[in-house]
């Protein structure tokens, strides 16, 4: 049945019941951020940002350039009314000697920042590194069966592992098996005349450019090639390629079921409810004992009274089941570029936990880094959060490369939608590590796209963190 | 900026509560889920002119719906969304676990 719906052209604005005083100093209306004002002003920044290479983009949908901000102070921190840090609403929470019980939590737990020093140059140089570690290592089972056949095995082994257990997994071990049943053990390589037979059984380029490419650098691939092939095994393995493609293709999401495992443990549910009463849904994921990493946009509402009247923070949940405790949060931090400038590149903002807020030690938090382009636009990322078009309260997950990288922001391909903002965008390093290198913020036609780490983000996360009880 | 505005109904025209508005596609917005309220009020702001895509899920969920905004005239949607069928209860009892004579009236 075709929904039935109607849509009108208002003039003015919407006819929401704001507070009179909305909540809070950032809440209250001021002349620098309501009405007609801003809007007119908001406007012109955007007009003279399409126009000037220099002009620092402002608002959702301005492409973030390369160069230095005219922001001069976009990154400087911005707190949630200080009378709402005494606030606990939290559900089931103890007393302040027990957290102070709590936050006795080994040391190693939340490890302290790792490779960064003060001296450290600024976000405009690529070079710098500064990398806060995952708190818990990873306990994942090392990744297997690569040897047998480089290229192809990266691209199905993780997927098999992480992205499609659901819905490709089935397809992935097969093309596995099979791909394991006619390429010998120590064959690393395939032939170039295999390679043809792929390409005229329709197999995507871009696949075969890859397996070309795994072909060329494999120094130790020599000449032991893949023997025995008929056209039959070939057929079938192009045929289990492209159904890993229409797989991808139709959807790259893919549900996480066991949600009390890391990662996925450290990714929240948000519930948000604005200053004026309306409600809202993010993503957000522990970057220490009690703050909880997320868009700006999840902290800081405009139009609906700026800091949120609270945030439920559900630790890992799954559908109907919450695993962990959740937690009623009142106290926000994000930057002067979000809540005054409004500005897509400081779309970033934290929620700190109440000090009594027993937070399982065992959830951990994910680490976090700056990097370079090049390095970003190598690396696999991956996110997972709530979206709002699956059913209530699952988690989700999707990876690719990003398309794009610019001074202050990721732009990728990856499926999100509504109810992901705020959700971590990590890379996994050589040690099984992930390391959160941009927080999810904006869904768009022409690629979603995440806030970058920079090295003011850093700072500001490792300022947050520290005050939320890391050590 | 420009902002949607709009109101979610069931088919007798009662406002629908909990109902997820998300943006499906457009200029680049905010990645969240705006929630209908007692009266079927959502809202999303900071949102560039242009043409969106909305889609309701409640119950049930909306076809898309094509919304364009302007900085001047901000569009307000009324959506009537359909409610889900009550699940059908099985009122058959197969042949073998039925113990009843002849004269009782058997559930179909």
């Amino acid at each position: 049945m075709e929904t039935k719906f109607r849509v009108t052209q208002r003039n003015g604005q919407y006819d929401y019941d704001l507070p009179p005083t909305g909540y809070g100093p950032m809440g209250a209306p001021s002349a620098g951020q309501t009405g007609n004002e801003a809007g007119t002003m908001e406007e012109v920044i955007n007009e003279v940002a399409g126009s000037n290479e220099n002009q620092e983009s402002e608002g959702f949908g301005t492409e973030a350039t390369g160069n230095e901000p005219t922001l001069t102070d976009g990154h400087r921190p911005m707190n949630s009314p200080q009378n709402r840090l005494t606030t606990n609403n939290n559900e089931g929470s103890l007393s302040d000697e027990s957290a102070e019980a709590d936050g006795a939590a080994p040391e190693s737990f939340y490890e302290s920042v790792e490779g960064w020093e003060e001296n450290q140059p600024t976000e405009s140089d690529p070079e710098a590194e500064p990398v806060v570690e995952a708190s818990l290592a990873d306990m994942e089972a090392s990744e297997g069966g690569q040897e047998f056949f480089g290229a192809l095995a990266a691209l199905i082994v993780p997927l098999a592992k992480a992205v499609l257990p659901s819905l490709a997994g089935a397809a992935v071990k097969q093309g596995t098996k099979l791909v394991q049943g006619i390429v010998k053990p120590k064959a690393k390589k395939l032939s170039p005349a295999i390679l043809q037979m792929l390409k005229q059984a329709g197999v995507n380029p871009a696949i075969l450019k890859q397996l070309e490419f795994s072909e060329a650098t494999d120094s130790e691939a020599g000449s032991d090639e893949a023997t025995g092939l008929d056209e039959t095994d070939v057929e079938a393995l192009a045929q289990q390629i492209e159904a890993l493609e229409v797989v991808i293709g139709v959807d790259d999401r893919a549900r996480v079921n066991n949600t009390t495992v890391i990662p996925w443990k450290r990714i929240c549910h948000l519930k948000i409810m604005a200053a004026d009463g309306k409600s809202y849904l993010g993503t957000g994921f522990f970057i220490g004992p009690r703050t909880i990493l997320t868009a700006g946009h999840c902290v800081y509402i405009h139009g609906h009274g700026g800091w949120p009247r609270q945030i439920v923070v559900t630790p890992g949940r799954n559908a109907e089941s919450e695993p962990f405790q959740k937690f009623t949060a009142t106290a926000f931090r994000s930057v002067q570029g979000w809540v005054t400038n409004k500005s897509r590149n400081y779309d970033y903002g934290v929620i700190q936990l109440p000090k009594n807020a027993s937070v399982s030690p065992s959830i951990g938090s994910f680490g976090f880094g700056q990097f370079p382009d090049q390095f970003l636009l190598d690396k696999r990322l991956n996110t997972a959060g709530y979206p709002g078009d699956k059913p209530a309260g699952t988690m989700w997950f999707n990876g690719r490369k990003a398309k794009s990288v610019t001074a202050r922001t990721i732009t990728y391909d990856i499926d999100t939608a509504g109810g992901q903002s705020g959700s971590p965008v990590w890379f996994k390093d050589a040690m099984g590590s992930r390391i959160v290198v941009g927080i999810h913020t904006n869904g768009a036609s022409s690629g979603n796209s995440a806030t970058r780490i920079t090295k003011p983000v850093f700072d500001n996360l490792k300022k947050w963190r520290l005050e939320g009880g890391a050590a | 900026m420009g902002n949607i505005t709009g109101i979610v109904r069931d088919t007798t025209d009662a406002p629908l509560e909990d109902v997820n508005m998300i943006i499906v596609s457009g200029p680049p917005h905010p990645d969240i889920v705006a929630i209908t309220d007692a009266r079927g009020r959502f809202g999303f702001d900071n949102l560039r002119p242009g043409h969106y895509v909305l889609k309701a899920y409640g119950r049930l969920e909306s076809d898309e719906i094509p919304v364009q905004v302007r900085a001047s005239q901000p569009p307000f949607v009324e959506i009537w969304l359909g409610t889900a069928p009550a699940a059908e209860e099985n009122y058959l009892i197969d042949e073998e676990g039925y113990f009843g004579d002849e004269d009782t009236p058997r559930a179909d």
